[in-house]
């Protein structure tokens, strides 16, 4: 019987990247709020941290989707 | 201050311009390339930005600090769930034409009183939403200009803002409900407030403050500003707002329209995913220096209206203007969208359903829908300026906005079952919507209700579960949630779900397909529009069917079973973007009724299994993955194999048709897949069908005259019986068409060579026997010279007659039997066999190696073949040169035939050396000899095979070393004829 070649696609499925990402996010939450509640901090930081994870949710999106 | 009149021209100028947009988007001088961008699209979505951000965020930042932004990030964790939270939800509201919330939960949870129940709770939480904009758009007027109340100022916004719903979504129905002039128009308003804040929240920095470096100096010797943002966030409900907010990005219904109604692709969600987030981010950035503006320069008023009161400081009066035009954009988008969204609910939830009792038949059913829906945004928009005229000044904005955050959270519990729980019953929905909105009531409304005087405060619950202070949203937040949750598990596991619930379960947490059961009854499209008539009224029944035609790409002539199961479920699509999926399945399977024991076209269910397949391949992984390539291994393996495949169900529908079979036959697969086998064009609808019912397996050198001319096919069958677990519908017919036209060229040119080489052997016998009759002749003739005997000379001469006439025999025979024969021709006649053997018998005669041999036959004059001639007769030369070849000298080679029913059997017998048994198996294939190198081709037998299976009939070897050989030869179509019958016609 012929062999059906396999597949060679790298990409990880997306629901595990999901979660990967989120793992991510629970092992930084904790010293980015510590960085953003520190003594007298600036008034922009919360901007900072959500523009983070903005830029963390472009990085996702463009892992599931590049071609 | 400024003049009424001013702020009035400059609104409706406004709003006239948004309109003007919208119109030009739907006419298409903005391209749909513009319109359909995701650009557009995320900032369409700007829409979540309402009154509340543009002016309440800043009052949440007063009472709240930072915990505004959990607003937003909230949202922000939502759309970064885009790939399995949002993907799936617009997948289902894509494939299945679902405009609103109440259809998609309908459409999930199969009950008729779903839809009613989630427009009346998408209504009763977006009640207060829909005030807080009127109260907002109304106090930020009254801030640039005291001359007009509060009432008439708030009935006129309503009036324009119910012309312009109306102008904007409600002036023509549209399928699936989708406006590109809509998504153009909140798009520009999008980027309107995000100018107007920016702009308000720079002058706050450097009209108020005096400038970057001076803002800083300002935080600097102000510590205490920086502590009231953050010190709320360390103590206060974040986690609860934040989900609050995850909530609402979704499952607000004017953010479900523009994220999912009116998204066109997948693309533009995965773009907006961060796009949004960031337009979000740029629109607050400015809050904070607004805030601190505020306090600076007016610390008397409301935070809520520091917008306003920071941009009246300029000393030009544009910017206040500006502002209020952003102020009026966040509140017009929030207010046209939102009600289109619960007009949608309204009708097809509400009204439609209620009209469906009234005969439709009389009515213009698409003027009906309209007018239905311009009322239900009338009747939404009274309800909006109701609750505000009742709670007045008794609650902010932010606090009106969460009521309403609150109250669509409640749908969270339900959409978790209708994403991922496929146990969720639509009683244990209903169940937790009920208890959620409950708890909702007692924790939220009613303190407001006894604020207002409307209750007494002694009925007022609330406090019962601790919900006083900031702690309020947390613990509203819990309880709704919680109690929704529990219900709906309690519930399901209570119920059992209907087979309509766990089949859209599978549709919606497996992303499955709809299985299809039963054929249409209706016989052809013109039978669809005359069952809908009645619902619907003759032009829009015409209209719904021929639209799905046009988007099928079939025509009004269409029969094909599997074709108008296709047609009517696109119907259901198309009713469901009109109506809402309830109904369109009621219309449907009221008027469009299916045969409910007959199985659906197995081609049909392939389809679907294929596309659904094809649309899910990024999402399988591991084993399903592998099985995946396979599958399409085997299917390309199959389309693209050599010869013809196609594949019958047990209705004889066709359900595989490779590219070969498209190629030889010139019907392509789309024109015969779902087809009946019998309904192809000719020649091939006959043929294959007689074939597919007739009882031979096996069908040979078939000549059909195509499109592409005559060619010659072999047919072969074979029945598909599978497992006994596999559904009946599986069994079937394969046929596969192999063409041999170029086999029976080369064949044909074999055969020549082959009966040109027999003439090279016979060539030293036709010398032979020529060369005596010439010489008979030379001497007739050298005696005529001196013979004067008139008698004699007669005689003389008819001897020479005899002598050519013999010469002319064995020419004209040699001549027939060279002849070179067109594969094509398949010249089958009626002739004598005995002739055909004697005339073998004499040509194999001519071979000089032969003349050892003595030849005879036993055969009736009366035994008439119907074949071809000229093969049979190389058949006969082939089998006697063999014959001769292995015997002795002076022995026998008997040729016997006789019939026998309709066929002849004839039988060539040796006397020879015998064949052993393990080459008895190899004779007949090409090539094979066990004649010395040189001494044989190995194609004599072969051909001899050919020709017998080409005649259908059958060849047997009966022989044993020693013993000799008999090959026995079996031919249909013989016939006894008395001959001189026969010579007489």
């Amino acid at each position: 019987m012929s062999q059906a070649p396999k597949s060679n696609d790298p990409r990880v499925p997306v629901d595990r990247l999901v979660m990967l990402v989120l793992l991510a996010a629970l092992l930084f939450a904790s010293p980015l709020f510590d960085w953003v509640l520190r003594e007298r901090p600036s008034w922009y930081a919360p901007f900072v941290l959500w523009a983070i994870l903005i830029a963390a949710i472009f990085a996702l999106s463009r892992a599931i989707n590049r071609p | 201050m400024i003049s009424a009149w001013v702020v009035l021209i400059a609104s409706l100028s406004y709003l006239a311009l948004l309109f003007l947009l919208a119109w030009l988007a739907e006419r298409g001088t903005i391209p749909l390339a513009v319109a359909r961008h995701p650009i557009t699209y995320t900032l369409s979505l700007g829409v979540y930005a309402t009154s509340w951000s543009y002016y309440g965020s800043v009052g949440l930042a007063q009472d709240g600090g930072f915990l505004f932004l959990t607003i937003y990030i909230g949202l922000t964790v939502a759309m970064g769930l885009t790939p399995v939270l949002l993907q799936p939800i617009f997948r289902l509201v894509r494939d299945y034409q679902l405009s609103s919330l109440a259809d998609l939960f309908a459409f999930r949870y199969r009950k008729t009183s779903v839809g009613p129940w989630v427009t009346a709770a998408m209504l009763m939480g977006s009640i207060p939403y829909l005030s807080l904009q009127i109260r907002a758009g109304t106090q930020s007027v009254q801030m640039l200009t005291h001359d007009i109340p509060t009432d008439t100022l708030a009935l006129a916004f309503c009036t324009v803002l119910t012309v312009f719903a109306v102008l904007f979504g409600a002036r023509h129905l549209t399928p699936r409900d989708q406006h590109e002039g809509l998504v153009v128009a909140i798009a520009f308003e999008s980027a309107v407030k995000l100018i107007a804040l920016l702009s308000v929240g720079l002058f706050a920095i450097v009209g108020v403050f005096g400038g970057f470096a001076e803002f800083d100096q300002w935080i600097d010797a102000t510590p205490e500003a920086i502590d009231a943002l953050y010190d709320p966030v360390k103590d206060g409900s974040w986690l609860s707002m934040m989900v609050l907010s995850f909530c609402a990005a979704f499952l607000l219904p004017r953010q479900f329209h523009m994220m999912f109604t009116e998204n066109h692709s997948s693309r533009s969600l995965r773009v907006a995913s961060w796009a949004f987030p960031l337009y979000l981010l740029l629109l607050n950035l400015p809050i904070i220096p607004i805030l601190w503006a505020g306090q600076t320069v007016a610390p008397g008023i409301s935070a809520d209206l520091y917008v306003m009161a920071v941009s009246m400081v300029a000393e030009n009066s544009w910017l206040p203007l500006f502002a209020l035009i952003g102020g009026m954009s966040a509140a017009s988008a929030m207010m046209i969208v939102a009600t289109l969204s619960l007009s949608s609910m309204v009708l097809n939830h509400w009204i439609a359903p209620a009209g469906m009792t009234v005969p439709q038949a009389q009515h213009d059913f698409y003027r009906a829908l309209l007018w239905s829906k311009r009322v239900s945004i009338v009747f939404i928009i009274l309800c909006a300026y109701g609750f505000f005229k009742v709670i007045q000044d008794n609650a902010g904005l932010a606090q009106m906005g969460l009521i309403s955050f609150v109250a669509v959270a409640q749908l969270l519990p339900g959409m978790v079952g209708l994403l991922f729980w496929g146990r969720a019953t639509s009683n244990g929905f209903l169940l937790g919507l009920a208890g959620g909105f409950l708890m909702w009531f007692v924790i939220l409304i009613m303190p407001l209700l006894v604020n207002s005087d409307i209750l007494d405060q002694q009925i007022d619950l609330s406090a019962i579960f601790g919900a006083e202070g900031s702690d309020i949203w947390a613990v509203a937040t819990f309880w709704t949630l919680t109690t929704n949750a529990i219900l709906l598990v309690l519930g399901s596991y209570a119920t059992r779900p209907s087979n309509e619930e766990v089949e859209a379960a599978e549709l919606c947490v497996h992303q499955g397909t709809r299985p299809l059961t039963g054929t249409v009854l209706a016989l052809s499209p013109y039978q669809f529009s005359q069952q809908l008539e009645e619902v619907m009224g003759p032009s829009a029944a015409e209209k719904e069917v021929d639209n799905a035609l046009q988007e099928l790409k079939l025509d009004w002539q269409e029969s094909r079973p599997a074709e108008l199961r296709r047609l009517r479920e696109h119907i259901e699509l198309n009713l469901s973007g009109l109506l809402g999926p309830t109904l369109a399945r009621l219309i449907v399977n009221d008027r469009l009724r299916l045969h409910k024991e007959t199985h659906a076209a197995l081609s049909d269910s392939f389809k679907r299994l294929e596309m659904r397949l094809e649309n899910s391949r990024n999402r399988l992984r591991g084993a399903e993955r592998e099985l995946d390539e396979m599958r399409r291994y085997h299917r390309d393996v199959l389309q693209e194999l050599p010869i013809g495949v196609c594949s019958l169900d047990t209705n004889n529908t066709i359900v595989i048709w490779n590219t070969t079979m498209a190629q030889l036959s010139g019907i392509a697969a789309g024109d015969a897949l779902g087809q009946s086998i019998e309904a192809l064009r000719p020649p091939w609808g006959k043929l294959l069908f007689d074939f597919a019912k007739g009882d031979t397996n096996h069908l040979l050198k078939q000549r059909v005259r195509g499109d592409n001319g005559s060619h010659s096919y072999n047919f072969h069958k074979s029945s598909i019986q599978t497992s006994a677990i596999t559904p009946e519908a599986r069994n079937g017919l394969v046929i596969l068409l192999e063409d041999r036209t170029n086999i029976d060229l080369l064949e044909a040119e074999l055969a020549h060579s082959e009966r040109l080489a027999s003439i090279g052997r016979f060539a030293a016998g036709v010398a032979h026997e020529i060369g005596n009759p010439l010489t008979g002749i030379d001497s007739l003739a050298q005696n005529l010279a001196h013979e004067n005997d008139p008698d004699i000379v007669l005689q003389t001469g008819d001897n020479i007659i005899k002598q050519t006439r013999r010469i002319n025999e064995i020419v004209k025979s040699l001549l027939a039997f060279s002849r070179r024969e067109a594969p094509s021709e398949g010249s089958r006649d009626l002739f004598e066999l005995a002739h055909c053997i004697t005339e073998a018998i004499d040509l194999i005669k001519l071979d000089p190696s032969t003349h050892r041999i003595r030849f005879s036959y036993d055969c009736l004059p009366t035994l008439f073949v119907h074949a071809d001639r000229q093969k049979i007769l190389q058949m006969i030369v082939n089998l006697l040169s063999n014959a001769s070849a292995a015997s002795s000298d002076n022995s026998d080679v008997d040729v016997r035939a006789h019939g026998m029913g309709s066929s002849c059997i004839i039988e060539v017998i040796d006397q020879g050396s015998g064949i052993e048994n393990d080459v008895q198996t190899s004779i007949f294939e090409p090539f094979y000899t066990t004649k010395a190198v040189g001494k044989g081709t190995g194609l004599g037998l072969s051909l001899v095979h050919s020709i017998v299976e080409e005649h259908a009939g059958r060849i047997t070897l009966d022989s044993s070393p020693g013993n000799g050989s008999c090959f026995r030869i079996t031919l249909p179509g013989a016939v006894l004829i008395n001959t001189k019958e026969h010579n007489a016609t």
